[in-house]
């Protein structure tokens, strides 16, 4: 009986698409609202030409008000423009980092999962990734390539690659011993099929979950690495860098710290937020109906 | 009912659980009433979604936060178990109302020695000191017959065999004597030689404590087996209730006749033409496959022999059955013949292809039909897609390939419309259709059903029995079955082969097997089959 009801919630939820996935799903709407508030944000900021290099030096270190809502830094520049504009940046950064690191990591995780004796080798490979701590791997990659915003990417991607290649082999390796997947063995599917066709469709759901917290972890090492003053070059703003600016002057005029830092923490969550209702969404425990 | 010598242990009146909106029905339970009586066991019996296991999980205050008992009353003791708080529910529980799981492996802490589970229930219920309840689990452990109890009482669950995790369980429901012992399908998941052990166990232990057992199950065979009286249920409702030997001998409810009917048993068995001189599908000799088990730090290895030197003919038309308990080999071997799996040593030879030595990955024209149906279609896919993957995979255009899917799927019993839904819209047994259909896809000559219909419920069983010996006797099939179930063995099989540790003990013509089995373990395992008796 369970099975009978289970199937009606499932087909309840396919039937309705999008519109069913975020209903009764608080966090994920909230995530999804907060992260479409800073896209716009974003989109106006760079379409209004607001400009996040006027230098006024009459202006310098002004507090919060009506003309400049997050005040002005050391050269007069206004925090929230340079705020708004290195929205973009950021939004990018965890963007692509999530993207290229789950791309990379599910095709070895794939394969580590699928063809058992390549396993090893790229497995204890992940695992020497893992043991370099994120922050240092970054800076050596960047002090290398220099700083630009595919160097920026490449570097936090690369720590983030092992953890999306670890579940994907271990929902492969489940999966492996599923009768579909040894149906279709016996029905002469080669291996790329079956990867692509049964296992990879298998592991999108547990992916989306785990690349939305990547993602969120990639803008918080983005900013790290930018108020390191080794993110992206300075003359584009970004949330990271806008704090470093205000660091020595922490004492005089917070504002140039403290706005950035809201800002990011509210996007972090936001995303993280639509993380959870993500994975409320997939996980099979919480659709549980009664055994 | 006339028996009113004594007051009831358990009085269920008008009981009612309702389902939550949307499903395929609106009550679970549906308006029951039953008495268990004083040293009596009843059998509730019924297919899966009858409601058996809810009014067994009302009872103990166990229902799921979206069942509702919306009427009735469950009175035990004088009080109605719905009415009381979870504090004196779970009082009761353990100390007058026991129960006794399915799986006993999930029903115990993985963590904990099997001992100390057993002292853990004394020491929350009773004030006895510790060395007083390691004496009485030793004694329990005595009393279900568990062997050298001092020795197992220190190990892990998993140490255990399915038998013994059991009977740990049924110690620990023993343990503070209660008066009513609930079994939900207690036997389900062990062997028939060991489901035996138990029932005889149950049955023991009730008549020493004079308890009340009120028994789920949905195997009729169980039933005779352990039952005084028994209650039919469907979807909900009671149909039938009385002695055991009435309702099995001459049922009343069309219900309980089409379920009895539906068991299979070598009654049934339609009368088939011998097929020995018809040419091999399936030769198999010497076939052994060994893994290697290295032990932890010696690197030394001493293979452990999965199968050992099997021999086996299917010829064209005929149905053999391998039959064994777990860990005999049976389906290992179904995954060496059929290429999933490559065996150490032997020869397999299959029509049409080069009998091999080493079996290569590639297409052979033999298919498999795996027991889950909710596991073997992909629940992403849509049936359509699935019954195409392998016509497409052997070079048949999409528009034929698409044809031919909808003529199996209506040669096994279902519509055309079915190749736009999926997997998930289908009951298990529709689910077994669509895989033999989609097995038949390949056109192979050798069709292996491993544990196909066990997960079925017995009247689907039948109908995919019937499909099965209709499509092999069309098709010329040759059909290698393996099964658990003696009775099914006997019902469909030409051959029947026993297994036993990786070795086929006994093989012959089905009836002769069966009705006179040589081997010892033979003899051994078709004496456990549940309801024996009753069914011969």
């Amino acid at each position: 009986m369970s099975t009978v009801s289970q199937n009606h919630v499932s087909q309840a939820a396919r039937s309705t698409g999008l519109r069913g996935l975020l209903q009764g799903n608080r966090s994920l709407l909230l995530g999804v609202g907060i992260l479409a508030a800073f896209v716009a944000v974003a989109l106006i900021a760079h379409l209004s030409g607001l400009n996040s290099q006027t230098i006024a030096t009459s202006q310098r270190l002004r507090p919060p008000s009506l003309d400049h809502w997050f005040g002005t830094d050391r050269l007069g520049r206004d925090v929230f423009a340079r705020v708004a504009l290195g929205t973009s940046a950021s939004l990018a950064v965890g963007a692509a980092v999530a993207t290229v690191a789950c791309a990379v990591g599910t095709i070895l995780g794939l394969i580590a999962g699928y063809f058992r004796p390549l396993d090893k080798v790229i497995m204890r490979v992940m695992d020497g990734i893992i043991a370099i701590p994120a922050i240092m791997l970054a800076i050596a990659t960047i002090s290398v390539a220099g700083a630009s915003i595919t160097s920026v990417v490449l570097a936090v991607a690369s720590h983030e690659v092992p953890r999306i290649a670890r579940l994907v082999r271990s929902s492969v390796l489940s999966m492996r011993e599923e009768p579909y997947v040894e149906a279709a063995k016996l029905l002469n599917s080669p291996s790329r099929a079956i990867i692509f066709g049964h296992m990879l469709p298998g592991v999108l759901g547990s992916l989306s979950v785990l690349g939305t917290y990547v993602a969120a972890n990639a803008m918080l090492l983005e900013a790290t690495l930018s108020f390191l003053g080794c993110g992206l070059p300075p003359d584009v703003p970004t949330w990271g860098n806008v704090m470093a600016d205000g660091r020595i002057l922490f004492r005089i005029a917070p504002w140039i710290i403290l706005f950035p830092g809201l800002t990011l923490a509210i996007a972090v969550l936001a995303i993280n937020l639509l993380g959870d209702g993500l994975r409320d969404r997939f996980d099979p425990a919480s659709q549980r109906t009664m055994s | 009912m006339s028996e009113t010598f004594a007051t009831p242990v358990l009085d269920i009146r008008n009981l009612s659980v309702a389902l939550p909106p949307g499903s395929d029905r609106s009550l679970a339970v549906d308006n029951v009433s039953l008495a268990v009586h004083p040293r009596e066991i009843l059998c509730i019996v019924g297919e899966s979604g009858s409601g058996k296991s809810v009014t067994l999980f009302a009872i103990m205050g166990l229902l799921a936060s979206r069942l509702r008992a919306v009427q009735g009353e469950i009175l035990f003791s004088g009080r109605d178990l719905l009415t009381l708080s979870v504090t004196e529910i779970s009082e009761l529980r353990g100390k007058e109302l026991a129960m006794i799981f399915q799986e006993p492996m999930t029903a115990l802490n993985p963590t904990m020695k099997v001992g100390r589970q057993i002292e853990e229930t004394l020491r929350i219920h009773t004030t006895m000191g510790p060395k007083h309840r390691r004496a009485r689990a030793l004694e329990l452990m005595r009393l279900v017959n568990i062997p050298s109890p001092e020795m197992l009482r220190e190990r892990y669950p998993h140490q255990l065999s399915g038998g013994q995790r059991q009977r740990v369980m049924i110690a620990m429901a023993l343990a503070l004597e209660p008066v009513l012992l609930l079994a939900d399908e207690p036997t389900t998941a062990l062997d028939v030689t060991t489901q035996a052990q138990i029932l005889d166990q149950i049955k023991e232990i009730q008549r020493r404590s004079g308890a009340a057992v009120l028994f789920v199950t949905h195997d009729i065979g169980v039933v005779a087996e352990i039952a005084d009286r028994v209650i039919v249920m469907q979807s909900g409702k009671i149909v039938e209730q009385g002695a055991v030997e009435n309702v099995l001998r001459s049922p009343q409810h069309p219900y309980t006749r089409s379920l009895l009917a539906a068991v299979p048993s070598a009654r049934n068995r339609v009368p088939r033409r011998s097929k020995l001189d018809a040419p091999e599908v399936l030769r198999v000799e010497g076939l052994s496959k060994s893994y290697p088990s290295h032990g932890l730090w010696s690197g030394r290895s001493t293979p452990t022999r999965a199968i050992d030197k099997v021999d086996l003919v299917v010829r064209r038309g005929e149905i053999v059955s391998v039959v064994g308990e777990s860990g005999s080999g049976k389906s290992t071997m179904a995954r060496c013949v059929c290429g999933l799996l490559e065996y150490t040593e032997g020869r397999i030879a299959i029509e049409g292809l080069e009998p091999q030595t080493k079996m290569r990955p590639g297409h052979r024209p033999v298919q498999l039909i795996f027991q889950d149906p909710n596991r073997s279609l992909d629940p992403r896919w849509t049936v359509g897609k699935s019954m195409i993957e392998g016509m497409r995979n052997i070079g048949i255009a999409r528009a034929d390939a698409i044809e031919r899917a909808a003529d199996l799927l209506e040669k096994v019993g279902l519509q055309r419309s079915a190749l736009d839904r999926y997997p998930h819209e289908f009951s298990g047994g529709q689910r077994q259709r669509i895989c033999i259909a989609r097995a038949l896809s390949m056109q192979p000559r050798l069709l292996i059903a491993d544990e196909a219909v066990s997960a079925l419920d017995v009247s689907v069983q039948a109908q995919v029995l019937s499909l099965l010996t209709k499509l092999q006797d069309e098709m010329q099939l040759g059909i290698l079955f393996i099964t658990h179930d003696l009775h099914t063995a006997g019902q469909i099989s030409d051959t029947v082969a026993v297994m036993y540790r990786g070795r086929i003990v006994e093989h012959g013509p089905a009836l002769e097997v069966l009705s006179n089995p040589q081997h010892e373990y033979s003899r051994r395992l078709f004496q456990a089959a549940p309801g024996r008796r009753w069914l011969a």
